[in-house]
């Protein structure tokens, strides 16, 4: 009889606090409560390295995953944070591939810190030698800067590496038309040619490989007016008037190849509208 | 020999049904489920760092069972009187070894059910290996040492809680004395180098017998180096038996 009513004061007690406790909390978040200020800090390689013993590979993903939840963030000397973020985690783990496309394609905004980007990329391609990706954001990135030999040197090297897509191969005649280096792209994507087993990707390049032949063959006839008439055709209409071709070929691509020149050189390019 | 696997079976059974060994269990679910939420927010390495966190969870978990519920069994014998009850009728070694066996083969009854549970989340969230398995023997094998270590600390020691502590650190300090030793080398002081050297070839050799890394990105070690690995485990084991006989010999006495 005793128990009971001890343990009936002591529910009347619990159900009191249980209403107290909330009331409280409403009250206090009146209160405004000092916000806290993040600070943007990498621990030093030495540290984790001593401290992560055969869990290496789990730090280097926590801070991958630390990196990823802070990319929205406005942090102060953004792409030095980032950068310094990701290399730890490669440095734990080499094998993080998304940390080298976080790091050097995702962070990186305007031209110098693309550059930065390539190095950190380039670290990442010397370690991982037979990943097809690197290399291939790397080109990505000269294409960001409009450097077209650098991106046909790497796009070629990622397409010779296993696991990469058919398109890094068919995508090189557009890039040997930006670079300006139609012909070099035909002797190579010819060659090419001989060992692409696949028929559907074979027909893709036999297309690409028309289209930078028919550009190739214009711009040999503008070379030809030059000689016959000393001076630079103004459009491809004039090679026709001049009879040294037909008619104006179909742009397989495009829609329609016209004449550009060349602002460095002043020779007239052909060009085909995208 | 009979005695020891009478010893062996008591100690499974008994082990099997204690509230740790579920305990643990439950810990390694929360942090499967953490895994799963973790692996979500890694871009592009959800396989990896779900099958990470899955190994370290079989480990982290089944070392806590180690230090907690092996410790406090082998005293909760000593407070009963059961111990008492075992020596009048089996000999120190016969004792010692059957307990070291159950608890050596409890850590792999723990690790088997984990590693499934494990491979049934990998499975679901289509990231699931076959190596996982020997990512899992590698564990085994580790926790085996540390199972030895949990004898020899339960026997030297009077304080259950020192022992689980002893047992802990003993763990840390296989993992760090490796990055130790490579920290040290670049030091001019070759009497520190000589010294960490020395701890780092006495303690187990937890950088070699870890396979983490290798599994999680697909690679399969090579048959010579598993039996490698399980011949060191197997002597630094036995090393540690005949250590916690001999102290535990000289107490009873």
């Amino acid at each position: 009889m005793d128990v009971d009513i001890e343990s009936r004061k002591t529910l009347k007690t619990i159900c009191i606090l249980l209403l107290l406790v909330p009331l409280f909390s409403l009250h206090l978040s009146k209160f405004s409560v000092q916000q806290k200020k993040k600070i943007y800090y990498t621990s030093s390689m030495d540290y984790l390295e001593l401290i992560s013993g055969s869990f290496r590979p789990l730090f280097a993903e926590m801070i991958f995953i630390k990196g990823i939840l802070g990319l929205p963030e406005e942090a102060p000397d953004r792409m030095s944070y980032f950068l310094n973020l990701f290399n730890t985690s490669i440095d734990l783990d080499p094998k993080l591939i998304n940390a080298y496309f976080l790091g050097g394609v995702v962070v990186p905004t305007g031209k110098e810190e693309v550059t930065t980007g390539i190095k950190f990329l380039k670290k990442g391609m010397a370690l991982n030698p037979s990943e097809w990706r690197i290399p291939f954001w790397i080109g990505f990135n000269y294409l960001e800067l409009g450097v077209y030999s650098k991106v046909i040197k790497y796009y070629r090297m990622a397409s010779d590496l296993p696991g990469s897509p058919p398109y890094l191969k068919t995508n090189l005649a557009f890039l040997y038309y930006k670079a300006n280096r139609p012909q070099e792209g035909l002797l190579y994507l010819k060659g090419l040619c001989n060992f692409i087993k696949d028929n559907h990707i074979l027909k893709i390049m036999k297309n690409k490989i028309k289209w930078l032949e028919k550009i190739v063959n214009l711009e040999k006839k503008i070379e030809e007016y030059r000689e016959m008439h000393g001076v630079w055709p103004l459009n491809l209409d004039d090679l026709v008037k001049r009879k040294l071709i037909k008619e104006i070929p179909d742009d397989p691509f495009g829609k329609g190849y016209y004449l550009e020149k060349d602002l460095l050189s002043g020779i007239p390019k052909v060009r085909s509208k995208f | 020999m009979f005695k020891t696997i009478s010893i062996v079976l008591l100690n499974i059974k008994q082990g099997i049904r204690e509230k740790t060994f579920w305990a643990a269990g439950f810990f390694f679910l929360f942090l499967m489920g953490f895994s799963v939420f973790l692996g979500e927010l890694s871009i592009g390495e959800k396989k990896v760092v779900l099958r990470n966190i899955s190994l370290s969870s079989i480990e982290i978990s089944c070392l806590l069972l180690i230090a907690f519920s092996f410790v406090y069994n082998f005293y909760r014998e000593e407070s009963t009187r059961l111990k008492e009850v075992y020596l009048s009728y089996f000999s120190h070694a016969a004792y010692l070894g059957g307990k070291l066996i159950s608890y050596i083969l409890i850590c792999l009854i723990y690790i088997l059910l984990a590693s499934f549970t494990a491979s049934f989340v990998l499975f679901l969230n289509k990231a699931y290996l076959w190596q996982i398995f020997l990512g899992s023997y590698g564990i085994f094998l580790k926790l085996s040492i540390f199972c030895g270590f949990c004898l020899l600390f339960s026997s030297l020691f009077s304080y259950p809680l020192l022992s689980s502590i002893s047992t802990i650190f003993a763990y840390i300090a296989s993992e760090l004395s490796y990055n130790a030793l490579k920290i040290v080398n670049v030091s001019e002081n070759i009497f520190i180098k000589i010294f960490l050297k020395l701890i780092y070839h006495i303690l187990p050799n937890a950088d070699k017998i870890d396979l983490k890394y290798q599994i999680i990105y697909g690679k399969t070690p090579r048959l010579v180096f598993l039996i490698g690995i399980t011949s060191y485990v197997f002597i630094y084991a036995l090393l540690l038996y005949f250590l916690s006989v001999l102290i535990f010999r000289r107490k009873e006495h």
